[in-house]
């Protein structure tokens, strides 16, 4: 196992390598000048030439990228071009706010789906079953837009129990905090329920049809029993890949949300970021996610062994 | 309401004070704004929002009013030569930073010497530094209430820069900077200091209790700017949707720039109120003279002709403000008769235009994009207008960062565009007429008009500057060379807890004088 992580940790390098290259290229590629951002309509056209020049974007691109990949080896992020921010600290006071948000919503998610799939695999096609998936289904449908702002429109105004706009970190004042949390966790648990909820269905249902499960049955064990003991374990590794996949691309940021429930997370940065062609900024942003991504499919995979021992790393 | 002066004169002396008149000290107003602010050194690294915040922080000699007049703010008054090229200030004696110390002169010259030093990248150092037409020589200070500015000619522009929104020349305590010359806090003079900047959530400001106002109603940026709310949140909210359930919920209390269809949904909220006003900015369609279609003036022309400008302006700001031919607001003591002579909508003549320029049927191309106000809506009423003379016109849909690195490189053929505002008519047109070889970006190549913009910055004498303006207008609709639509409309939309809050041609949201209802 310790050997299986080194191997991976490099293995990621050459994919963090590729990642850098394509992330400096395209946001290159797609057309409009930071510079020209910066001096909007109002200043002087003359500056812009200069301010090209003081950002280094006149030199050509692999000059570009030969500086900035020798920066980022140093621990250097540069700065935003922006606002002059340091972009890794930026970065990751951004991403503690998405975190919060997204561990939060996965293990209410986790909770609320894995008993729910594997109770609705135990009735299969009868009308729990039925109701359980129906019901995700459809909040997996909506758009998680229309569900925050719907949100909104109810605990916000209509009942006014919830703060629309806003933000408190609950480390700094739970009880406000958590006030700020609700909606947004409420919108991404029923975007993100249905997925977990299914895969949990499905490879329970998958378990259910093995003989050791007919044998516990006929040792006379009661069916919670069973399916506790007998069908969770080894319905769950399935799942623990889809959970790994859903943690990984909600870190990445949960843009929508963020945006809707003005929570500052890394979503918003990234949005921010390109529609300013602060190169920096988004540079540094996708680095980051790609390592997140890398870190959290090793995790899940160094897991697996624990729920599905013939896997062996 | 209309009722309340009868109800007051029946119950005499009994009926008590109209509640909504009395300013109410304190509380915490919360304001919208859709991105977070850049930074806190005014005109260094700016856009609205982050010049909106920091003018309730700093203050400039000079100020505009509601009827975008220079009047005296940190100055009490001014004298210019007879020669038109030296301006002595004398300074108010009773304003205090937020620091506690007092202003001088000295604070004054130091500023100005930051803003202008190249080195620090001041969006507007071009409007002193000579490479336009002005240069300040000097800056003198014979004694503490006095500073002299020397100017290399006379300027009839040198107090609109100074009172200018977007580069405020803000009068800040040295403090403001660290001993390397580093920003490290807004010291400035206004009605409200910083108090939290919590990024990518709110920047918060708090009442400065040792305000001294200048004198005069408030008006504008100018006049009496009073704090009566403790604080003032600026609250960084990006999903318009979002804002929009906030002032119904009372979680904010105003929301700047919305637009026709937010303005349509909040006009049915009981507690939210929309207010409208013409502004400085202004929609343009740029006409590329580069263009191989468009270099052809009869087919500019055309195009001109087959336009209806007053029902685009009308269809788009929901009949607020009609046609607007000049290339400066409609608010401007400058737009007279002659300004408001444009181009009729005219199908006959279009057609013969068409006919003369040989069009032979080619799609045009108008570029646009969503970010800012009605681009996007006056491109497809434009297209529209095109199609029913015979004009087919393709839409290309652009990020709002491509749209603007095109207009800077001279890469569309026709684009709908808007700029933000400006006040005196020379700085309008020296975002528009230049030379081409300087940059594409100045969509009127033509060395006349160009130097006449350098007369009309020199020159002081309002009847002078009038007929420079006149000309020039009639020589930009007679080469079209950009089709200039209509000002935009300032709308700002207020939870009514807000009281007296007011909207104003410069469009710019202040916080003083207003009050919360408790």
């Amino acid at each position: 196992m310790f050997r299986y992580t080194i191997f991976r940790v490099l293995a990621a390098f050459p994919t963090l390598l590729l990642v850098t290259i394509l992330v400096f290229l395209f946001i290159r590629l797609v057309p409009g000048d930071p510079a020209a951002v910066l001096v909007g309509d109002i200043q002087n056209i003359g500056r812009l030439e200069e301010i090209r020049a003081r950002l280094g974007l006149d030199r050509s691109v692999p000059e570009q990228f030969v500086i900035w990949l020798g920066n980022i080896l140093q621990g250097d992020f540069g700065v935003s071009i922006l606002n002059g921010a340091p972009v890794l600290d930026t970065i990751l006071s951004r991403f503690a706010v998405t975190a919060q948000v997204i561990f939060v919503a996965v293990t209410v998610s986790t909770l609320i789906a894995i008993p729910a799939g594997m109770i609705a695999a135990w009735k299969q096609n009868r009308w729990a079953d039925n109701l359980i998936v129906v019901t995700t289904i459809a909040a997996m449908s909506v758009p998680s837009f229309w569900i925050g702002l719907t949100l909104i429109l109810i605990f916000g105004i209509e009942l006014g129990w919830l703060p629309s706009v806003g933000y408190v970190s609950p480390l700094e004042d739970f009880s406000r905090g958590v006030m700020y949390l609700i909606m947004p966790v409420t919108a991404l648990v029923m975007g993100e329920i249905g997925g977990v909820l299914r895969m949990a269905r499905a490879s329970t249902i998958e378990v259910m049809r093995r003989e050791y499960i007919t044998h516990a049955r006929s040792k006379g064990l009661s069916e919670g029993v069973v399916l506790a003991r007998h069908a969770f374990p080894n319905a769950f590794a399935p799942t623990l890949t889809i959970l790994g996949m859903i943690i990984g691309s909600l870190l990445g940021g949960a843009a929508v949300i963020e945006t809707v429930f003005t929570l500052p997370g890394l979503g918003r940065l990234t949005i921010d970021a390109i529609s300013s062609r602060d190169y920096p900024m988004v540079q540094g942003i996708l680095l980051v996610v790609a390592v997140i991504y890398v870190v959290v499919n090793l995790i899940t995979d160094l897991l697996y062994p624990i729920f599905d021992p013939r896997v062996k790393l | 309401m209309k009722h309340l002066p009868i109800v007051a004169a029946l119950f005499g002396a009994l009926a008590a004070p109209t509640f909504a008149d009395t300013p109410r000290m304190g509380g915490t107003a919360k304001v919208a704004l859709g991105a977070d602010i850049l930074g806190t050194q005014p005109g260094v690294v700016r856009e609205s929002g982050t010049d909106t915040v920091l003018h309730h922080i700093f203050e400039g000699l000079v100020a505009y009013d509601a009827t975008l007049e220079v009047q005296p703010m940190l100055a009490e008054s001014w004298e210019i030569s007879d020669d038109g090229k030296t301006y002595t200030f004398t300074l108010r004696d009773d304003v205090t930073f937020h620091n506690g110390q007092p202003l001088t002169s000295a604070d004054v010259k130091w500023s100005w010497e930051r803003w202008l030093d190249a080195e620090l990248g001041w969006g507007c150092t071009h409007w002193y530094d000579g490479s336009e037409a002005l240069k300040i020589e000097a800056i003198e200070t014979p004694d503490d209430t006095t500073v002299v500015f020397r100017l290399n000619i006379p300027s009839g522009l040198f107090l609109a820069q100074m009172s200018n929104f977007q580069c405020l020349p803000a009068i800040a305590h040295p403090d403001s900077v660290d001993a390397d010359g580093n920003w490290v806090a807004p010291i400035g003079t206004g009605p409200f200091t910083l108090g939290e900047w919590e990024k990518g959530v709110s920047v918060t400001l708090n009442k400065n209790p040792d305000y001294a106002p200048a004198s005069g109603e408030k008006s504008g940026y100018a006049g009496q700017r009073i704090a009566y709310l403790d604080s003032v949140e600026f609250m960084v909210v990006p999903e318009p949707a979002t804002a929009m359930a906030g002032l119904r919920a009372g979680d904010l209390h105003l929301m700047v720039n919305i637009g026709p269809l937010e303005e349509t949904e909040l006009g049915r909220a009981a507690n939210v109120e929309v207010l409208t006003g013409p502004g400085l900015e202004w929609s343009t369609l740029l006409v590329n003279v580069h263009d191989p279609v468009m270099k052809d003036l009869d087919m500019r022309l055309a195009v001109a002709h087959a336009i209806d400008f007053e029902a685009l302006a009308k269809a788009t700001t929901r009949g607020a403000v009609g046609y607007n031919p000049a290339s400066y607001s409609g608010q401007s003591v400058y737009h007279t008769d002659v300004q408001k002579t444009g181009y009729t909508r005219d199908l006959d003549k279009a057609a013969e235009l068409l006919e003369r320029a040989g069009y032979d049927g080619t799609p045009l191309k108008i570029q646009t994009s969503k970010r800012y106000g009605n681009m996007f809506q006056n491109a497809v009423i434009i297209q529209s207008m095109l199609a029913e003379a015979g004009i087919e016109a393709e839409l290309e849909v652009l990020e709002w960062p491509a749209h603007l690195d095109n207009y800077f490189q001279g890469k569309f053929q026709l684009s709908s565009f808007g700029y933000s505002a400006r006040t005196d008519p020379v700085m309008n047109y020296w975002s528009v007429v230049g030379p081409h070889e300087e940059s594409p970006a100045y969509q009127w190549n033509n060395e006349d008009a160009y130097g006449m913009t350098f007369e009309a910055a020199a020159e002081t004498d309002p009847a002078k500057r009038q007929e420079i303006f006149d000309k020039i207008h009639t020589m930009m609709i007679e080469e079209a060379p950009t089709l200039n639509l209509y000002d935009e409309v300032n709308a700002a939309a207020i939870n009514t807890a807000l009281n007296n809050y007011e909207i104003w041609p410069g469009g710019k949201p202040r916080l003083w004088g207003v009050w919360l209802e408790e």
